[in-house]
């Protein structure tokens, strides 16, 4: 029997129904009873792959378990209307029992271990892989504070993970209960490290607001777990494989790179960690990437086919 | 003698405080004067941020240079380091730190930084002056200080130390081997250190 390190096998051995919208799911290894999974760090994620009937999602959820814990790897999962359709159907269809393909943990969120605080700040669903940090840093004794922006549902829900820590604050989309983000970065001590997790708009006013600030480009951390947004429908021709798949405009170009039975390798799914980065032989990137640098998107060599597109009809990859 | 560059032997550059112009706070900090350019003191663009400058030796800066900023002098190290401690343990995210000085004084001012959780990337550091070393004895742990050729007697344990190629940040210091350790009483012809 052959056996993939890159693939394992989960069963979900439990759900709970944290709100209408948010699921907790805990994860225990398909086969065998005291089977033990690797130990993930703090910040970690692993990749389901969830089979619909018509389609396969690959999503990446935040480990909320224990760093090291070895006996059950927990997500949480929110909901999301507008999503590729993996939280839905995790929703919809996942129940105890159910068996589950997954990658082993990997970490692109990990805390600077050497750093003398740390700032954690945090919007939404985006509060799942500071679950993790919160016994990791209690353990490494480091001071940190966590802001955390939350609707009604979450506030119910993870309250209770940090409610008696003074380091904790809770937000609200409410006059007057709103994080003031630019007064709260002015007032961090030298030696802070900042992490961000939480939609789009928030982080991407986080991390511009303390680059303007002066903040070095090794003291922010941002975990992004967007998915893509879609587009127009086109066609990527691979060179080397020599046929044509056609990219539906809901359907990110890795999805459907996968669904056609090409190996892309790929890590993040969110265009954060550069794993599926593939040269373009012809044809215009939109690159919607957080991966490659300025001169890099300009001068459309490569692309990020997990979040980013073609800005024509066809693009030509070295695939 | 020229150091065969490994990827741990540190490279210096030029400060250039007008690259960091968004930064809320510079510190500089000068082991002598005469290392400074003045231009390189030119004003900061952002009006916003401000510069410090602390200059070990009771020198004055020739005030040809339109440039706000606050300068201090110190006698000595040890008061000059105090006031660094001090000045960092109240800076807030946002500070740049430049230092222009021998191998041994950049070092000194990056460990007090790295100790407040400043990153490299917040720092720069300019050599300066005559090349000397700090000289770690792998034998006996005796950090020698201002080395300035490739072979030096540890004063700590009697051995002769050929200074190496790699250099650590956490001591600030190269690694010092015993040079006859193979066959000994065999050295090496004792050579100037350059730059």
């Amino acid at each position: 029997m052959s056996r993939n390190i890159d693939r394992i096998e989960l069963r979900v051995e439990a759900t709970r129904d944290l709100s209408p919208s948010l699921k907790h799911l805990r994860l225990v290894p398909a086969h065998g009873q005291g089977q033990l999974l690797a130990p993930a760090s703090a910040g970690s994620h692993i990749v389901l792959t969830l089979r619909d009937a018509s389609r396969t999602f690959r999503n990446a959820y935040s480990l909320t378990s224990k760093p090291g814990a070895r006996d059950a790897y927990e997500i949480i999962v929110r909901r999301v209307q507008q999503s590729r359709g993996g939280s839905d159907f995790i929703h919809r269809e996942i129940v105890p029992g159910t068996l589950l393909e997954a990658t082993p943990p990997a970490n692109l969120f990990a805390p600077v271990r050497t750093a003398r605080r740390h700032l954690l700040i945090a919007a939404g669903v985006g509060i799942t892989p500071f679950l993790s940090y919160l016994p990791e840093l209690d353990a490494l004794g480091q001071p940190f504070e966590l802001h955390y922006c939350a609707r009604d549902d979450e506030q119910t829900c993870f309250a209770s993970w940090f409610g008696e820590r003074p380091n904790a604050r809770i937000y609200r989309d409410i006059e007057g209960h709103r994080l003031d983000v630019l007064a709260l970065l002015r007032a961090q001590p030298v030696g802070t490290q900042l992490y961000v997790c939480g939609p789009d708009t928030l982080m991407d006013h986080v991390l511009a607001s303390a680059r303007d600030l002066g903040w070095p480009a090794s003291t922010l951390h941002a975990e992004r777990f967007g998915g893509s947004r879609g587009g127009a429908a086109f066609v990527v021709s691979l060179a080397r494989s020599g046929f044509d798949v056609h990219v539906p405009g809901d359907v990110s170009l890795l999805d459907a790179l996968e669904a056609a039975g090409v190996h892309a390798d790929s890590q993040c799914r969110g265009g954060a960690c550069g794993v599926c980065r593939t040269t373009v032989l012809d044809g215009c990137p939109e690159h919607r990437d957080y991966f490659l640098s300025a001169a890099e998107r300009s001068e459309g060599r490569h692309i990020m086919p997990c979040v980013s597109r073609a800005a024509g009809k066809r693009l030509v990859l070295d695939l | 003698m020229q150091i065969e560059a490994i990827p741990s032997t540190p490279v210096y550059f030029p400060v250039q405080i007008a690259a960091a112009a968004t930064a809320q706070q510079h510190l500089l900090i000068v082991e002598r004067a005469e290392w400074l350019k003045p231009e390189q003191l030119n004003p900061l663009s952002d009006a916003a941020s401000s510069l410090f400058v602390y200059l070990l030796g009771n020198t004055i800066l020739r005030s040809s240079t339109q440039a706000q900023y606050e300068c201090r002098s110190f006698n000595d190290g040890q008061s000059l380091w105090a006031m660094v401690d001090a000045f960092l343990s109240q800076a807030r995210m946002g500070l740049r730190l430049y230092v222009i000085g021998s191998e041994p004084f950049l070092w000194q001012a990056s460990a007090i930084a790295t100790r407040y959780g400043m990153t490299t990337d917040a720092m720069q550091l300019e050599l300066a002056g005559k090349p000397s070393r700090n000289v770690y004895c792998i034998h006996c742990r005796h950090t020698i200080r201002d080395a300035g050729t490739n072979l030096v007697t540890c004063p700590s344990c009697g051995k002769t130390l050929a200074v190496r190629a790699h250099f650590s940040r956490r001591l600030g210091a190269y690694i010092g081997v015993q040079a006859d350790a193979e066959e000994p009483g065999v050295l090496p012809p004792v050579e100037e250190l350059c730059r």
